[in-house]
């Protein structure tokens, strides 16, 4: 990867494959339109890979770094969103209609989406069904065939990286 | 806040307290653990304000990048002009006007979604720049073969355009998916329009956007669709409404 590998450090292929997934996961999320959220996450590694030579300066990992430079893209995203005319037969922006009225309510979504996004899969799954789906840590078990026990213990390790996520974000 | 590092009955015990999920019994054992070690209170009531908070939250969708939007990114330091060997210009995302779209809303028009090379006349350079590992700048023998052969140019031909507008297209089939070929000019400047892929039985990939320009462009739009399952290729305004369409040639099995 020798074009993508600059002295900095900053990989364009690796940083691709080790955080691409999440940063579309967040995007996706935060958007609820996955055209849109693919033309966020192009731009957040657009421009990283301008910034690159910034990157050796950055404290944190390199998935902080991508995360930070996503967030201004997706909320700038979301906000332009939320300024236009939402037509109600779209579901995409039905999805988004909660998020229209504040800054601030795009701002906590980001945080959380963002949050969830950096879970392992595992982590998120068990918040994901649980809180957000609504179902009890049995029927999950019935679903994923994971001891009830395993998931609550899951949720509590879940439940201290958003913790700590969230924290992070807000600083 | 930083909580000591539990044994796993006690991970869980505090993860139903936090979910209000214990039973009777789960319940006793729980407040026996706050009454022996007070810092499990503690950090059950900070966990569930995470709790309540992740509640603003309706859904999540899980998803993952497909073959197109790998190639968008990874092509991008080849399109820096600042790399050795890079050297086309990559065109920032721009606000598209609101309006009725038929399928969702483009809010970006990623004109980097591919490649977007204006150019005053002359084209056609990169026609045979491309394998099929994706788009590439390095120029190198075209492959030939009958449509679908990976890698080869297929000309194709639009119709119904507007009178003033003129497109030369070819298609590349890819493993990953199919790119567009687009030499064109007529296009009213300034206005976006998009590029989809229609399969044969009716589904759509987006490939990409362009805006349209004074001057001849040429550019190339990636489609996670196979050549195979390509109906047609059809070029839309702002409104969804079709500007151009190609009924291209069925691949037959080779």
């Amino acid at each position: 990867m020798g074009r993508s590998a600059p002295a900095t450090g900053f990989d364009l292929a690796d940083a691709w494959r080790d955080h691409g997934s999440a940063l579309l996961g967040y995007a996706v999320n935060c958007l609820g339109d996955r055209g849109a959220a693919e033309d966020c996450v192009q731009e957040t590694f657009l421009r990283a890979w301008r910034a690159r030579d910034r990157y050796a300066e950055h404290r944190g990992s390199e998935r902080t770094w991508l995360f930070a430079i996503a967030r201004n893209v997706v909320v700038d995203a979301a906000r332009a969103r939320a300024r236009r005319p939402v037509p109600v037969d779209d579901d995409g922006l039905r999805h988004l209609a909660d998020t229209t009225s504040e800054h601030d309510r795009v701002e906590d979504r980001a945080t959380l989406v963002a949050a969830l996004a950096q879970l392992s899969a595992e982590h998120r799954e068990v918040l994901v069904a649980v809180r957000l789906e609504g179902l009890t840590y049995a029927e999950l078990a019935a679903r994923t065939d994971v001891p009830v026990a395993t998931l609550r213990t899951r949720c509590y390790h879940a439940l201290r990286a958003m913790r700590a996520l969230v924290g992070e974000e807000s600083r | 806040m930083t909580d000591r590092e539990r044994p796993p009955h006690e991970a869980a015990l505090i993860a139903g307290a936090v979910s209000g999920d214990l039973d009777p019994e789960g319940r006793r054992t729980y407040e026996a653990l706050v009454a022996a070690d007070p810092s499990v209170a503690a950090e059950t009531a900070s966990l569930r304000e995470v709790w309540v908070r992740l509640g603003r939250m309706d859904r999540w969708v899980e998803t993952d990048p497909d073959p197109s939007l790998t190639a968008r990114v990874l092509g991008l330091s080849a399109d820096d002009p600042d790399v050795p060997g890079g050297s086309r210009p990559v065109a920032t995302p721009v606000a598209l006007p609101p309006g009725p779209r038929p399928r969702g809303r483009w809010l970006l028009a990623a004109a980097a979604a591919v490649v977007l090379l204006v150019v005053g006349g002359a084209t056609g350079t990169w026609l045979a720049g491309h394998d099929d590992g994706g788009t590439s700048a390095e120029p190198a023998a075209p492959t030939q073969g009958p449509p679908g052969t990976l890698g080869a140019v297929e000309p194709i031909d639009f119709a119904g355009e507007p009178a003033a507008v003129d497109i030369d297209a070819s298609l590349v089939a890819h493993t990953w998916g199919t790119e567009t070929v687009l030499d064109m000019d007529g296009f009213t400047p300034g206005e976006p329009y998009r590029v989809v892929l229609v399969g044969a039985d009716g589904g759509e990939e987006q490939s990409g956007t362009f805006l349209g320009s004074e001057v001849r462009i040429a550019c190339r739009m990636n489609g996670a669709l196979l050549r195979e399952d390509v109906d047609a290729v059809e070029i839309r305004d702002a409104d969804g409404d079709v500007v151009a369409t190609s009924d291209v040639p069925t691949v037959t099995a080779g």
